[in-house]
């Protein structure tokens, strides 16, 4: 059990810190008027949010086969297998929870007043300079949460990790289907101790991450 | 010298105003850019600056066309910085993080640093936005964009919101600024008596157009201007040939006229202006009055100022001309006609700097 959790924290962890490099360069190319192309982009990395974990988990399936699209391109920087491996859990769990992180760092750097931002440049500095100067800072409360609702996101996968990488001990017997696998071979104490500090765990980081909003807004109105 | 031409539609959410600007040079350090609230001022400006995009034309500044000519249509590489009036300071960045902001490694901190010390805002440098007033905030905004190297500064509305010994100060500051670093400076003000007080001269846009362009002095003179534009007229006395100072206040000679004034900063800097409803005319002269400025003048123009139902009576001395606006009523009882020799008289503190 001591064992799955781990791999779900280090599972956690690193796609939160790939995910937010991304993500917010995502937001310097997104940021500004929609247009089409940007748009389209936009809807297409919102889909995990919507899809069944499953369809997604599929096609993952496909693309990671050493023969499919991801697994030919790893294949030659010498990575020979994604599937049913830690590396592919963490490029699945990348796709998986992008919308989550991205949704809610793009609003909170939407709604700051562009003022700020064209006064940066108008001031003589360059677009990539005032975004992660001034909007970025000004956005960090923003920033944080998405990296929260990564992190818990990737800990409460489930359906797409059931489908690309198993059970294997260690590898990719990540909690949530350590659980599962607690559940169906009937062992329901330690199925409830594996679900009770999964739930006091991702209450901890939500409570924290609204005391930390209302000491933010509580500061902005001081 | 900067030349500026436009010619462009901009369409806001239900409307569109079309731009037509024919080529203007500004030639001095200080235009002052005039208009009524809703004449296109600021869509204008930020067009210039880029914030707002034009949707169909062409803006030219120095004969470039800033939107083809110019890769990055955008901020930061057309030369202007721009005070707005929203003062758009850093909330996250001290005072002084935000007045050094646009500096690069090398950047000029002496002049920061002295800019900083005429403001007076030493002690409020490792303050936030959030804990200064609206004044203190303009004033540490001004000085960020004066900071800016750019050559052609654009402050819109500096003085609202402020109060008047802080504007006293703005003005100096950027007086010297654009003086002292050859830079050319864009005052836009809905507020005559703020451009008079500071702009060497100043363009008039009504409705998407450039309707005048003139010296200061010269426009406040225009009586077709002040017909359409203004309230009352006003009169500017610049250039003192000489200045003592009596404790209680200046005089200012002009040749052989000694004007009498309240203190005020520089005298010698700042255009002196004053109402026309505060010049009175008599006769002959007035012994044993309280009004401390008193002169002959000649009656050159007698103008119909339809606003208060009165007459705009252009007096002439020498030395400097003063527009007076009195009732019909009054002139009639005085029978002035032009070519007159009268009495011009008002109060030393009528006079505004």
């Amino acid at each position: 059990m001591i064992a799955s959790l781990f791999l779900t924290l280090k599972l956690a962890f690193i796609t939160t810190l790939i995910l937010i490099p991304i993500c917010l360069s995502l937001c310097v190319w997104l940021y500004g008027p929609l247009t089409p192309i940007k748009r389209l982009v936009l809807s297409f990395l919102t889909l995990p949010l919507v899809l069944p974990p499953t369809v997604l988990g599929f096609y993952l399936l496909i693309f990671m086969s050493p023969n499919g699209f991801i697994g030919s391109l790893v294949n030659n920087i010498g990575i020979t297998s994604l599937v049913f491996t830690f590396k592919g859990l963490v490029i699945a769990s990348i796709i998986y929870s992008i919308p989550f992180v991205l949704q809610p760092m793009y609003a909170s750097l939407s709604l700051i007043d562009k003022g700020f931002y064209e006064t940066s440049r108008v001031l003589g500095k360059s677009k990539i300079f005032s975004f992660y100067m001034v909007l970025v800072p000004m956005a960090k409360y923003g920033i944080l949460t998405s990296a929260v609702l990564g992190f818990l996101h990737t800990i409460g996968e489930f359906g797409v990790i059931l489908m690309i990488g198993g059970n294997i001990p260690g590898e990719t017997g990540v909690a949530s289907v350590y659980l599962y696998d607690l559940v169906e071979s009937l062992n329901y104490d330690e199925a409830h101790q594996l679900s009770a500090i999964l739930i006091i765990t991702s209450l901890a980081f939500l409570y924290v991450l609204y005391s930390l909003s209302r000491l933010v807004s509580g500061k902005k109105h001081g | 010298m900067v030349n500026l031409e436009a010619n462009f539609q901009f369409n806001y959410e239900n409307s569109s105003i079309d731009f037509n600007f024919s080529k203007i040079n500004f030639n001095t350090p200080i235009t002052g850019v005039f208009g009524h609230t809703g004449s296109g001022k600021t869509t204008l400006l930020e067009c210039i600056i880029g914030i707002n995009n034009i949707n169909s034309g062409y803006i030219k500044l120095n004969d470039n066309d800033l939107v083809s000519d110019i890769k990055d249509t955008v901020v930061g590489h057309r030369g202007i910085s721009y005070l707005a009036q929203h003062t758009y300071l850093f909330p996250h960045l001290t005072v002084f993080q935000n007045i050094i902001y646009p500096l690069g490694k090398k950047g000029q901190l002496d002049y920061a640093n002295q800019l900083i010390s005429m403001l007076s805002l030493s002690s409020l440098l490792s303050f936030y936005p959030n804990q200064l007033s609206g004044g203190q905030q303009r004033q540490v905004a001004l000085v960020r964009a004066l900071i800016a190297p750019h050559k052609i500064l654009i402050l819109d509305e500096p003085l609202s919101g402020i109060d008047k010994a802080a504007a006293v100060k703005i003005n100096k500051i950027i007086k010297k600024h654009s003086g002292s670093l050859d830079k050319n400076v864009l005052y836009v003000s809905h507020n005559i008596y703020d451009l008079a007080k500071i702009s060497n001269e100043i363009l008039v846009i009504d409705n998407g157009a450039n309707k005048y362009k003139d010296s200061t002095k010269s426009l406040l003179l225009n009586s077709e201007f002040s017909i359409a534009y203004l309230s009352e007229p006003i009169s500017v006395l610049d250039s003192p040939t000489q200045v003592t100072n009596h404790g209680r206040g200046v005089n200012l000679f002009f040749n052989k006229i000694k004007v009498t004034a309240p203190n005020i900063n520089d005298p010698n800097e700042a255009n002196l202006i004053i109402n026309s409803t505060d010049v009175s005319i008599s006769l002959d002269k007035v012994d044993n009055t309280s009004i401390s400025n008193q002169f002959p003048v000649t009656v050159i123009d007698i103008i119909d100022f339809p606003k208060h139902n009165s007459k705009l009576v252009i007096l002439k001395s020498n030395e400097f001309i003063l527009q007076s606006l009195i009732t019909t009523n009054s002139l009639n009882l005085l029978e002035l006609v032009v070519g007159e020799k009268v009495w011009c008289l008002f109060k030393a503190s009528s006079l505004i700097s």
